[in-house]
């Protein structure tokens, strides 16, 4: 086996380099994180404006730039700070049988469910039951909280997946050539954890997309706020897949770099795993303990009560 | 061995770096807005009594609550103004009404609110308050400066204006001296809003962000 100190080296080099690297990019990434919040203020205000004067003039040049904003919205909204963004990645960088592929169309799903969460929301509370916009906006606080505890529960999953990967006797032993592995079973139990990071993530609406849609229903214009709403998700996708990618590259690029093909490699994928159950896990048990009590549609008056179904 | 630990830290640090780093970078937007009018309101003796402010909510909000409003009658319509009107006075008596104001170096502290009213004005909920100053100062040959914001920049608030421009009556003063008024946009710092930003765990708390947003007003009397 070669040498294992010179590679250590590289590695702590590499990371030392990175870091330095950070450091002197700071102010860079501090302008970028506020040219971000300031660009999205604007959308949001020029897309609660173009849905609020949409029905005075509906002609093709309003529909291309209330998609355009919705678009704009969606993927800067996507920048901002959010526990699905860190429950994708997490999966995805602790997972050695997640590709880019799977980077991708996990993106893609889980922006698309939120933005369908958000319609059915509306569609059933607001259209089916007849709450008022405000009430829904309230019900999100409770979708929120199964999203966290769906995070969490995921975790606590992936965590029993890799402790049961870990305890499959390795054959280590025995063999020197190509290792037979048994992971077939762990990877036919795959699309099950990346449906679960879909929807623990997906189910979680944002409170902003259900104003918009209950705001585009008191003024006549649901289709506007629907269509308007999956744009958005679209461009909150390509976010998600840029930063899903980058996770497994990352992690793809760790792995040329240091592994060989080696019986302990699926010992150290599965305390990977394990480790990244653990903070999925983590992630969603301090969500759940450090979301407020009451639901939040306006830090001037209290939302009103939730009625019963 | 060796190389089994360091594979499995270097790994370790990379799902680690790659879950947290990108989001602390990160800042919330506002999901709403107020645009305020500040009326500065000056005696006979010509002192600061109080600043006279009228804060209209942004257009989603505003159809929000005048639809539930739009579902009661006439009587328990104004009933219910009344009592959101109540409310807000009540949450925003714990926020010193969102206002910070200084004369010079010295920060001016406020008496209770009690002329407040909610009302409807052109499809937008409007509120309005005098916020009086607790002890009136000489504003003779003083700077009066004010900036209003919500802390955790869930509502962003400005002063109101038409095409990014402040209009006239974003900031008055009425009183008998003279003054001259300037209404002097935020130039958020960088590194200061990315700590603020790490103060909050998820989108809707961070505490001290809007601060960093916030417009200035000033008033420069003779």
């Amino acid at each position: 086996m070669p040498i294992t100190l010179p590679r250590l080296v590289l590695v702590l080099g590499a990371l030392g380099f990175l870091g330095l690297g950070a450091y002197f990019l700071q102010p860079s990434f501090q302008s970028l994180s506020l040219q971000i919040v300031l660009w999205q203020r604007e959308l949001h205000r020029a897309l609660t404006l173009a849905i609020t004067e949409f029905s005075a003039l509906s002609d093709t040049a309003t529909w291309a730039t209330l998609l355009g904003i919705s678009f704009g919205y969606g993927v800067f909204h996507a920048a901002g700070p959010g526990h699905g963004k860190a429950v994708i990645a997490a999966y995805l960088a602790s997972h050695d049988s997640s590709s880019k592929r799977t980077a991708l169309w996990m993106s893609f799903a889980s922006s698309l469910v939120q933005g369908i969460t958000a319609i059915i929301l509306v569609s059933i509370l607001i259209i089916g039951l007849g709450w008022v916009t405000r009430q829904a906006m309230g019900s999100v606080y409770w979708v929120e909280q199964a999203s966290f505890a769906m995070v969490t529960l995921l975790g606590g999953w992936l965590c029993v997946r890799a402790i049961k990967r870990l305890r499959q006797p390795t054959d280590s032993a025995h063999c020197c050539g190509g290792h037979h592995s048994s992971i077939n079973s762990i990877k036919a139990n795959d699309w099950r954890a990346a449906l679960g990071v879909i929807l623990s993530v997906g189910v979680r609406p944002c409170s902003g997309a259900v104003l918009l849609l209950g705001a585009a229903l008191l003024l006549g214009e649901f289709v506007v706020g629907v269509v308007a709403v999956l744009v958005m998700s679209l461009g909150t996708a390509i976010t998600v897949s840029a930063l899903a990618l980058l996770s497994v590259y990352a992690r793809e690029w760790a792995e040329r770099w240091a592994i060989t093909p080696n019986p302990r490699q699926r010992q150290i994928g599965g305390w990977l795993a394990l480790i990244g159950g653990l903070v999925i896990m983590l992630l969603g048990i301090s969500l759940l303990a450090a979301s407020g009590g009451q639901p939040m549609t306006s830090p001037l008056i209290s939302t009103p009560p939730l009625r019963p179904i | 061995m060796i190389r089994w630990y360091a594979n499995g830290m270097k790994r370790f640090l990379l799902a680690i770096i790659l879950t947290t780093t990108p989001f602390t970078w990160l800042a919330a937007h506002p999901h709403g807005w107020i645009d305020f009018r500040v009326n500065v309101l000056i005696d006979n003796d010509g002192q600061l009594t109080g600043l006279e402010q009228r804060w209209q909510m942004d257009p989603f909000y505003s159809l929000a609550l005048l639809e539930e409003l739009a579902l009661l009658g006439a009587d328990e319509r104004t009933e219910a103004f009344a009592m959101m009107a109540d409310e807000i006075q009540h949450n925003l008596t714990a926020e010193q009404y969102n206002t910070d104001a200084w004369i010079g170096e010295q920060a001016l502290s406020f008496g209770p609110v009690e002329v407040y009213e909610l009302r409807e004005e052109n499809q937008h909920v409007v509120f309005a308050f005098t916020l009086p100053i607790s002890e009136p100062v000489s504003m003779a040959g003083q700077v009066l400066k004010y900036q209003i914001f919500e802390p955790t920049y869930f509502l962003e608030m400005l002063h109101e204006a038409k095409r990014q421009e402040p209009i006239a009556e974003a900031l008055t003063v009425q009183g008998p001296i003279s003054c001259e008024t300037r209404i002097i946009p935020a130039n958020p710092d960088p590194k200061l809003v990315m700590e603020a930003a790490q103060l909050g765990i998820d989108e809707e708390g961070e505490h001290g962000l809007g601060r960093y947003f916030a417009d200035t007003g000033e008033v420069r009397c003779q």
